[in-house]
């Protein structure tokens, strides 16, 4: 079964394949994976975001999402909801439609913002919008 | 050089001018007449997407109704075939959910390119105006001094930021 099956953008059990699946694997997906631990520091950047964005893995990664990355959700619509609902211990799980600008080209976008306490990383998922 | 070594820089060059972009602390768009977004950067994302009505960010005007009907006006009778429509037009917002760091005040400017296309230059403002203003008026002030304070932080309307458009909150 491919990863696509197993780990929808949507799906109930992404949030369980995001935490073990590896580099290779979330590659494998038709959507983007941004992973950032407590700090805000990008540890995982998948082939969809990347090529997306227009920066490599190796641009990303390692940077603070949003203020280097990705400040377009640097706002009370997404980085506060992060912040949220870590402060309370609270699972985040939602999806809202909001406007990316990759590659400079406002592009209509589903985002799901993933966070469960006690996990080492927080997740956004990003799928374009018909 | 080879070929694929001077695609190679070309792509490096292409990442690093898309990352500076990317990573600019003010809003760049560059809109259509009509005021349609044809390129943004990520920070006028992030100022814009609390106040679009419609959870869109294709048309500026459309974005920035709320706060600032008369864009569309002050465009539309600019004659000069370039050059400045606005500079640092403040915009008010009253945001309706309270969170921390949210954007109060806007500055826009607004540059004619040609006849098709105009910048557009988004900065929050906030606290260099929340710096600025007086806790309450100066006894000593001069009527012609607050006059003068009065036009520079002219209110133009206000808004209630849009809530998050939440589509299936698995758990609000």
């Amino acid at each position: 079964m491919s990863n696509e099956l197993l780990a929808p953008f949507d799906g109930d059990q992404t949030t369980a394949f995001l935490a073990a699946a590896s580099d290779k694997a979330l590659d494998t997906l038709d959507y983007g994976v941004i992973g950032f631990d407590a700090d805000c520091t990008v540890r995982r950047y998948n082939a969809f975001e990347s090529k997306a964005a227009g920066l490599s893995p190796e641009r990303v990664i390692g940077n603070h999402l949003f203020t280097v990355v990705a400040p377009c959700m640097n706002n009370f619509l997404v980085a506060q909801r992060f912040e949220d609902a870590t402060s309370a211990g609270e699972v985040l799980d939602a999806t809202i439609d909001y406007v990316l600008t990759l590659r400079m080209r406002p592009i209509k976008v589903k985002l799901r913002l993933l966070s469960m306490p006690g996990d080492t990383l927080r997740h956004i998922l990003v799928q374009r919008r018909l | 050089m080879g070929l694929d070594a001077k695609s190679t820089e070309q792509d490096e060059d292409y990442q690093a001018l898309i990352q500076f972009l990317y990573m600019a602390p003010i809003g760049l768009a560059q809109i259509s007449v009509d005021g349609a977004i044809l390129m943004a950067n990520p920070v006028c994302a992030q100022l814009l997407m609390p106040l679009s009505p419609d959870g869109d960010l294709s048309n500026l005007f459309t974005a920035l109704k709320g706060v600032a009907p008369d864009l569309r006006h002050r465009v539309n009778s600019f004659k000069p075939a370039r050059g400045m429509v606005c500079d640092a037009l403040q915009i008010q917002l009253n945001a309706g959910p309270p969170s921390k760091g949210a954007p109060q005040i806007l500055s826009l400017g607004l540059l004619k390119l040609d006849g098709v296309r105009l910048m557009a230059v988004i900065n929050d403002i906030t606290r260099t105006r929340r710096c600025m203003r007086p806790s309450r008026p100066d006894a000593t002030e001069s009527s012609a001094g607050r006059a003068m304070r009065k036009m520079a932080f002219q209110p133009q309307a206000s808004c209630r930021a849009s809530k998050p458009s939440t589509s299936s909150d698995k758990n609000p």
